[in-house]
Formats: structure tokens, sequence, C-alpha cells
């Protein structure tokens, strides 16, 4: 068995309501930082998984991220990092 | 009837649930998340028996199953009164791994697993999950998902869309009106109007005050025990039911096709008059396409009894007791 390491980012899909975002985008704005932000807020998770081959760590990954850490209906996932320990 | 209401952990409205249940005549029990059939409480100390003196601050769960009494220390509840579904304590006699035994069954507002990663997102791999499956697929009973359980409805995919931070995000914490949703075909539901010393004018000014099949229903239905009741305490004389919400995830979402199907098979039950969190087509509360699951995000069993000041929620369990028969 070997050791794979990934981070998983989950994002709203587009069309869907961000209100954290434009929460953020408010404060930016009130706070002189940037006078017309577009901020998406998302979701960032680590992640350390056991599996025989490459292969079969990213479909794991891909199943995790897919019924456990995003809601399909609002989100997607990507997966933004991966490697071997 | 006898009702089962669901325990997750951090779920913390199974014991309104229960009371509502126990005030409206049903048996009732708690299930928990985890091997439903080893784990049912008989809950009659909530009920005044087997406090005995002092018995307030301090209460501990007693219960042998090490996992709950880790997780849920509340009422304390007598050794005796301690009942396994399908089996005894002391026996331990094996039983049939399933919900069969209730007519309907809860799924209680709270915070399971803590809405971590979303509400609901980790409850709904929980067993009794799977249980509830094999349940609703044989079609033994009524579902009620009430708050984080309609949450918990839709993250496992049993009812459509889902539901996300509302649109202020903000923890909206107060009481909402609601309108039933329209159903298929003439319903009429049993009326207490002439128990209340409701004129037959009044009750026909409201039957002919909208076509909907919810006039029938005469919001001012008298309050099932026997408590003389004042009138004023249910919503009166109109379509609008008046119940509390409490969530910060109560927006409901879905997508254009799905919505198109809530609206062609009837699936909507409730909705808000005053849109509180940006939910599409103001959905406050939802069927499954049989109409024998419910998920809502108003409380009923908050608006249960006569002390609080509002029994509308008893119209709720009203409309499930003739919905199951």
């Amino acid at each position: 068995m070997n050791k794979y390491k990934a981070d998983i980012i989950v994002k709203l899909k587009n069309g869907v309501r961000d209100p954290q975002g434009s929460a953020i985008e408010t404060v930016l704005k009130r706070v002189g930082l940037e006078n017309n932000p577009k901020i998406n807020a998302g979701k960032f998770f680590s992640i350390e998984i056991e599996s025989e081959n490459t292969q079969n760590a990213k479909e794991k990954l891909e199943k995790i991220a897919d019924e456990v850490l995003s809601n399909p209906i609002l989100e997607i996932y990507e997966i933004i990092r991966f490697e071997q320990v | 009837m006898r009702a089962g209401v669901i325990v997750f952990p951090g779920t913390n409205c199974d014991r309104d649930t229960l009371e509502a249940c126990q005030e409206f005549g049903w048996e009732a029990e708690y299930i928990w998340h985890n091997n439903p059939t080893s784990l049912a409480l008989t809950p009659s100390p909530l009920r005044g028996e087997g406090w005995g003196e002092g018995a307030c601050s301090q209460r501990k769960l007693f219960h042998p199953h090490p996992e709950f009494q880790a997780l849920v220390p509340c009422a304390e509840i007598h050794p005796s009164s301690l009942k396994w579904a399908g089996r005894d304590a002391d026996s331990g006699n094996e039983s049939d791994n399933s919900l069969n035994k209730f007519d309907v069954i809860f799924i209680p507002g709270g915070f399971s697993y803590g809405d971590y990663v979303r509400s609901g997102a980790l409850a709904k791999f929980s067993p009794v999950i799977e249980a509830l499956k094999d349940y609703i697929e044989n079609k033994r009973g009524f579902v009620v998902g009430i708050c984080n359980g309609f949450q918990i409805l839709c993250e496992a995919g049993i009812l459509p869309g889902a539901l996300t931070h509302n649109e202020n995000l903000k923890f909206i914490c107060k009481d909402v009106e609601l309108g039933l949703g329209k159903r298929a075909g003439n319903y009429k539901l049993p009326c207490h109007c002439e128990e209340r010393g409701m004129s037959d004018a009044a009750i026909q000014g409201i039957n002919e005050e909208n076509d909907d099949w919810i006039a029938s229903l005469h919001f001012s239905n008298a309050p099932r025990n026997d408590m003389n009741c004042d009138a004023s305490l249910f919503t009166p004389h109109s379509s609008l039911l008046t119940l509390p919400i409490a969530h910060a995830e109560g927006r409901y979402v879905a997508d254009e096709k799905t919505i198109q199907e809530l609206k062609e098979k009837n699936m909507i039950f409730l909705t808000y008059k005053d849109n509180p969190n940006g939910s599409v087509e103001n959905i406050a509360g939802l069927y499954d396409k049989e109409r024998r699951i419910i998920g809502m995000m108003p409380h009923p069993e908050r608006a249960f009894f006569k002390e609080l000041g509002n029994l509308d929620g008893q119209v709720i369990f009203e409309f499930i007791e003739h919905e199951f028969a």
C-alpha cells in the first residue's frame, strides 16, 4: 500500500448564489482594499489516503470528493494537488 | 400510531418532537442513528413518571450503550424503562434490523454532526438512513424531516434539491406565515369547527374563500387533548399557518427541471408567505412523489402546547395522521 496526499477545493457552481462571497465583497469595498471586487468563497480539504496505485488513489479521491466533500447539486470539486508520499 | 424519532450526534430537537408526538396521543420512541434496532428508549420519565424528588439539574443519560451515553448527556432515564427495540435490555434477544414497528418516523431538527461540511452531509451516511430507505421502499409508513431532518433527506437524495445558506447569511429565528400547497383532487379533512362553536355561515365562508383543499382544514381546529383552549391559539380563518423557523441553511435550491417537476406533481407542501431566506419558489416544505415523505424547514413541534401560545403545529400532525390513515 502506498500513501497519497491531495488537496481538494470545493466551489459553488456558476449561477449558484454566493452570499458569503457577497459579504466579503461588501467589506473589501467598505475598507477600501478594492473598488470592484468579485469573490466566490469555497472550501479547502487536505487529504491523505492509502491505495495500491495512482489510478486507484485518484478514483478514491474523486469518490470522496463527490460523495462527501461536495454536494453535486450546488458544487464542483477540483483536485489541485496530488502526490505520492 | 407509533412514532419513531431518529437521533444523530448533535440532534437537539428530538425531545420536543417526541413530546409533541405524545401530546398528540401517539406512542413514541427514540431511534439512535447507529445500529437502529439495538437502541430504542421508552421515554416515560419525560411525562413525569420516575423522576422522583429533586430530579432537575445535573441529569445524566443512563444507557448501557456507551456511545449513546457519551454523546447524549441529557435526561435521566430510569433503567427499568429502558427497552431496546425488539428485545429487552436484559434478555438481549435478536430482532429484525428494521424500522417496521413505526407508522411514522421523524427526523428532528438540530445540528447533526455539527453541520460539518454541510448540514446533513455526514448524517446521510448513518446506518439508520439505510434502514429508512428500506422503510420507504416497503411503503411501511410516513417520514417527516423537520429542519435538519429536511436537510438530511435532501442530502440523502430522498427528496430532490438542496438546502443552503440563507440569502442574508444570518441565522433566522422567528415565526413565519406559511401556505399549504395545492393538492390534486378534492380532499377533505375532519373539521372540528362545530366543537368550537363556529357558525355554519363562518364555515361556509371559509369554504367559499378558496377552492384549495386546505379550505376544509379549517385551521381553527380544536386541539386533540381535552384542554379548554382559547380559539386565538390557532391562526384563525385563513389558509395560512404560523410556525417558527430557526435556521442558517434554509434556502431551498433546485434546478429548473426539478422545479418544473415539483410543480407538476404537486410536491410543494409548504410555502413562505414572505420569503425569509431566498428559497426558490418560496418553498418551505416538500413532499416526495408518492406523498409519503415530508420535509419542512419550520418546526411544528414548537407550536404544539398552549403554554407557548401557538397550536398550529398540531395541524401538521393532524394532517400526517389523516394522510397515513
